[in-house]
């Protein structure tokens, strides 16, 4: 009987603490996903509210209106048509067809659902009003994003991304073709209703290069002092690896080929290296890691499954084969770059407040990962400066700025075999040792051609811009 | 007060039990009854309108917790606070069924059924207080139970297996009345003695069952059978070593099967089930909608829920029955829902009290399979709920909708509620013996 009771008492406490358990992981799992889950164009809770609840305010960092409400069950948007366009995907539409915009990403704040102790419902109906949501002020800058869109080429598909590095903050995201916010029911192009900026993914091409470049500074020692040689072709079992535009970059350095964007030199560094040390750097990045940011929905970048061969392992050293990144996780690594080697967690809201003006919450800058040490950040950021000193991105100089450096990296990414093809124009880069300015972007144009001379002259123009905005 | 020296033996041991456990349940008997009567007015009046099933439950369903209280104690000395949490637990059900579907007629079905389920309760207590069990009994009720576990299959049509049969236009599932027969079986079976020769027809036994509830493909049950008969195993005859090998090697063959379920014939949806439950929010299947929906349910009740029938929980598919917490934690808020978990917990500890205190192994057994069965059950459904485990179709104790579960559990808590009567007569037997040798105690 002793023994009997013994066991009862352990098979007894050992439910209870499973109970416990499930508890903790409920709790757990509720606070940290519950906006994730929530805010689905599939939660039909949220268009119910809609008919009963007077939708918040939407503002941008300039405290311009995006989307108002004057009663429940209405919604405008700013009437500023080309500003509207460009910040579809920002802030997206009632219906949810854009599945990342603030309209849905943050439904249940704007309807005033986060509140979980629903003291401020029960306020409003005591006074006997409709119940009124939360206003939200985002980062992103309206006009600075209403310009970065018209610089595109008309017709143009592409996004382009500026981030603040030291704070994650998002000043400016635009993804080509756009939809109306407005006028929903005007027919689009295919993919309009995608974010370009973090739900598509794109082969990185040259730009993945800073990746490589960091990781060979960390595994083969003496890198910097090694000369490279570049005969303009390299035949690698079977498939032909060329520079752009079948030039010999002859005897070179690791800087020159950087700031030139050799392929040959990137490729033997990757063969070097080998998968394993190339794909544990990239991971270091973010690749191969499913995102689980509290703002921004981003798709998943990826670098060398655990079954590609050899072949791929050397394209992935200059960013084709099965490599590729979103535009905003592209911007993040610059970020990392300029930020001493930390990368910022993005950010898309910047403080949630009462109807009546009073904040409520503020966010804060959180630290996402470490990617690199500052040391090697700083070499990274030194080759990247010279690139756009002297090498491929030269177009992508600011004239009059003297604040801090101008880094950036091209890309130029074969999109296809089909040798008429155009490839897509790549451009990331920031402006280091700027505390006024700490800003980072990457712009992306799908078969707009060679990134220097495509992509560069954008991202110069949208950072001379963000810099005069002084946001 | 003087115990002793009374003629009066129920009012005698009443005395001494409240004295003992200090269990005086008054006031959670009146928390009950105010929750009922609360819950059921509101929802009268919501619409407008009267709801006359609501008027009727909310005198029917506190009357009801009074009068079963009361029943029982005038038969016997069972716990009281088991059976108000087994009551609170029921007419939750009821409530919530009716606040979260539209159509009344599943919460009407499941109020008709209340009765029943108390009749199984009390049926269950006096049987096992009144009852000598015995070899022969035993056997008469294995081979009872075999044959009610067959029979769904003469419902069994070529295209997909059943786990229910059809008696009275209403559907039956064999295997909920089974699970108390088994505890009894198990409890007869493994506390013979600690060698092989004394167990192992039983521990066959139950294997068998598994096995036919693999054939029907209900695998939660199989599972919760299986729970059940390692930790009885384990607890009547002392040897945990070899439950503990035997669930090592369950989760093994489970891990092959379940790996290999695609090219099993009639399992290939336990593989997409397993695909789904990975990552429910990407999956293009349509059945991923309802962890989806589940989770959104969930999540959108806050601290103290959307409000008696102002909830969208009725999206989830199978709402009533498999997603009854989500429903829960969505009306009444995630507080409310630990509460329901601590329900659970405190039903098991008092359960396992009463255990530790019977007089036979068999009763202690008995006592501790039924408690065990319920809580692992409740776990596993909530663990489901929550996305912590994949889906498994049982049915959340109590509360689900479905009148076979009901019943089942309502039997399970019964065979508990008449271990505490025995023990309390067994306590107050004692006692007197000790008078009678000239011991005079004061209480």
């Amino acid at each position: 009987m002793k023994r009997i009771r013994r066991q009862i008492c352990a098979l007894c406490a050992f439910l209870c603490a499973l109970s416990l358990l499930t508890m903790l992981v409920f709790s757990l799992s509720v606070s940290a996903n519950g906006a994730r889950w929530l805010n689905r164009a599939q939660n039909t809770r949220i268009q119910e509210a809609r008919k009963t609840t007077v939708q918040g305010t939407l503002y941008d960092s300039a405290l311009t209106p995006l989307a108002y409400s004057a009663r429940a069950g209405e919604r405008e948007y700013i009437s500023d048509r080309a500003a509207r366009l460009s910040l579809s995907h920002v802030i997206g539409d009632q219906k949810g067809m854009s599945e990342t915009g603030a309209e849905i990403r943050f439904a249940t704040t704007l309807l005033g659902m986060t509140d979980k102790t629903g003291t401020d419902k029960t306020l409003q109906s005591l006074m006997g009003d409709d119940p009124v949501g939360y206003d939200i002020v985002l980062t992103v800058n309206a006009e600075l994003n209403k310009y970065v869109a018209s610089l595109f080429p008309e017709g143009a598909r592409g996004a382009c991304v500026i981030i603040n590095y030291k704070t994650g903050e998002i000043l400016c995201k635009v993804s080509l073709p756009a939809f109306d916010p407005a006028r929903m029911d005007a027919p689009v192009e295919d993919t309009a209703y995608y974010d370009r900026a973090t739900q598509f993914r794109y082969a990185p091409g040259s730009v993945f290069k800073i990746v490589t470049l960091s990781a060979a500074l960390e595994a083969i020692p003496g890198v910097l002092e090694e000369k490279f040689n570049c005969d303009g072709e390299w035949d690698f079992a079977g498939s032909v690896i060329r520079c752009a535009g079948g030039t010999a970059h002859g005897e070179i350095t690791l800087k020159e080929a950087f700031a030139k964007s050799c392929n040959i030199t990137f490729a033997s560094l990757a063969y070097k290296m080998g998968a394993e040390r190339l794909r544990a750097e990239a991971e270091k990045f973010g690749f191969n890691t499913e995102f689980q940011f509290d703002d921004v929905i981003m798709y998943a970048s990826r670098c060398l499954n655990t079954s590609d061969s050899e072949g791929d392992l050397i394209q992935a050293g200059f960013g084709q084969g099965t490599t590729d990144v979103t535009p905003l996780h592209m911007a993040m690594i610059s970020g990392a770059i300029a930020n001493g080697g930390v990368m910022m967690e993005p950010r898309l809201v910047k403080e949630v407040r009462r109807h009546s003006g009073l904040v409520i919450s503020k966010t804060q800058a959180k630290e996402y990962i470490t990617c690199v040490d500052p040391e090697l950040a700083n070499t990274v950021a030194y080759y990247m400066y010279e690139t756009v000193k002297s090498g491929t991105g030269s177009r992508a100089n600011i004239s009059g700025y003297t604040d801090g450096f101008i880094c950036g990296k091209t890309g130029s990414a074969e999109t296809s075999s089909d040798k008429n093809s155009q490839t897509n124009a790549w451009y990331t880069g920031f402006l280091y040792r700027d505390e006024a300015h700490p800003y980072a972007i990457a712009v992306i144009v799908e078969q707009g051609g060679a990134g220097g001379s495509v992509a560069a002259p954008i991202a110069a123009k949208a950072l001379k811009k963000a810099i005069d905005l002084g946001l | 007060m003087k115990l002793i020296g009374r003629n009066k033996d129920k009012t005698a041991i009443d005395n001494y039990r409240k004295l003992i456990s200090r269990a005086y349940e008054t006031p959670l008997m009146l928390l009950i009854m105010v929750f009922q009567a609360a819950c059921m007015g509101l929802m009268a009046f919501k619409d407008g309108g009267i709801n006359r099933f609501c008027v009727v439950m909310a005198f029917a369903l506190p009357l009801g917790t009074w009068g079963l209280t009361y029943v029982i104690n005038k038969l016997i000395y069972a716990d009281k606070a088991l059976i108000l949490l087994t009551a609170f637990l029921a007419s939750l059900g009821v409530i919530t069924l009716r606040a979260v579907l539209i159509s009344p007629a599943k919460a009407i079905s499941q109020a008709e059924v209340l009765p029943l389920g108390c009749a199984f309760m009390l049926l269950g207590a006096l049987l096992i207080h009144f009852l000598r069990i015995r070899g022969w009994l035993v056997w008469l009720l294995m081979v009872f139970c075999a044959a009610l576990m067959v029979m769904p299959f003469a419902f069994t049509t070529a295209s997909s297996a059943k786990s229910w049969i059809r008696l009275w236009g209403r559907q039956l599932q064999p295997s909920e009345f089974v699970k108390p027969a088994l505890v009894v079986i198990l409890a007869y079976g493994f506390t013979r003695g600690s060698r092989a020769k004394d167990w192992f027809v039983y521990a066959f036994y139950a294997a068998g069952l598994c096995v036919i509830l693999l054939l029907q493909k209900d695998l939660g049950a199989v599972l919760l059978y299986f729970l059940l008969t390692a930790a009885m195993f384990s607890v009547g005859t002392g040897r945990w070593k070899l439950a503990l090998v035997a669930l090592v090697f369950a989760a093994a063959v489970g891990a092959v099967f379940v790996s290999f379920a695609d090219r099993i014939p009639g399992f290939s949806y336990l593989a997409a089930r397993i695909d789904i439950w990975r990552d429910p929010w990407n999956s293009q299947r349509e059945e991923s909608r309802q962890i989806v929906q589940g989770l959104m349910s969930i999540s959108s009740g806050g601290l103290f829920g959307a409000g008696l029938g102002l909830s969208a929980a009725r999206k989830v598919a199978v709402v009533a029955s498999d997603y009854i917490f989500a429903a829960v934690c969505e009306e009444f808020g995630i507080v409310f829902a630990f509460s329901v978990i601590c329900v659970y917990a405190i039903m098991l500890i008092r359960g396992c009290g009463v255990a530790m205190s019977a007089r036979g192994r068999f009763y202690a057994l008995a006592a501790f399979g039924s408690v065990f069965e319920l809580t692992s059950q409740m776990l596993l459904i909530v663990m489901g709920n929550l996305h912590i485990l994949p889906l498994t179709g049982v049915t959340l104790p109590f509360v689900s909708e479905g009148g076979s579960s009901l019943c089942g559990s309502m039997l399970l808590i019964g065979l508990v509620l008449g271990v505490s009567a025995l023990n309390a007569k067994d306590e107050y037997d004692d006692l007197k013996s000790l008078e009678m040798r000239g011991g005079r105690l004061k209480l």
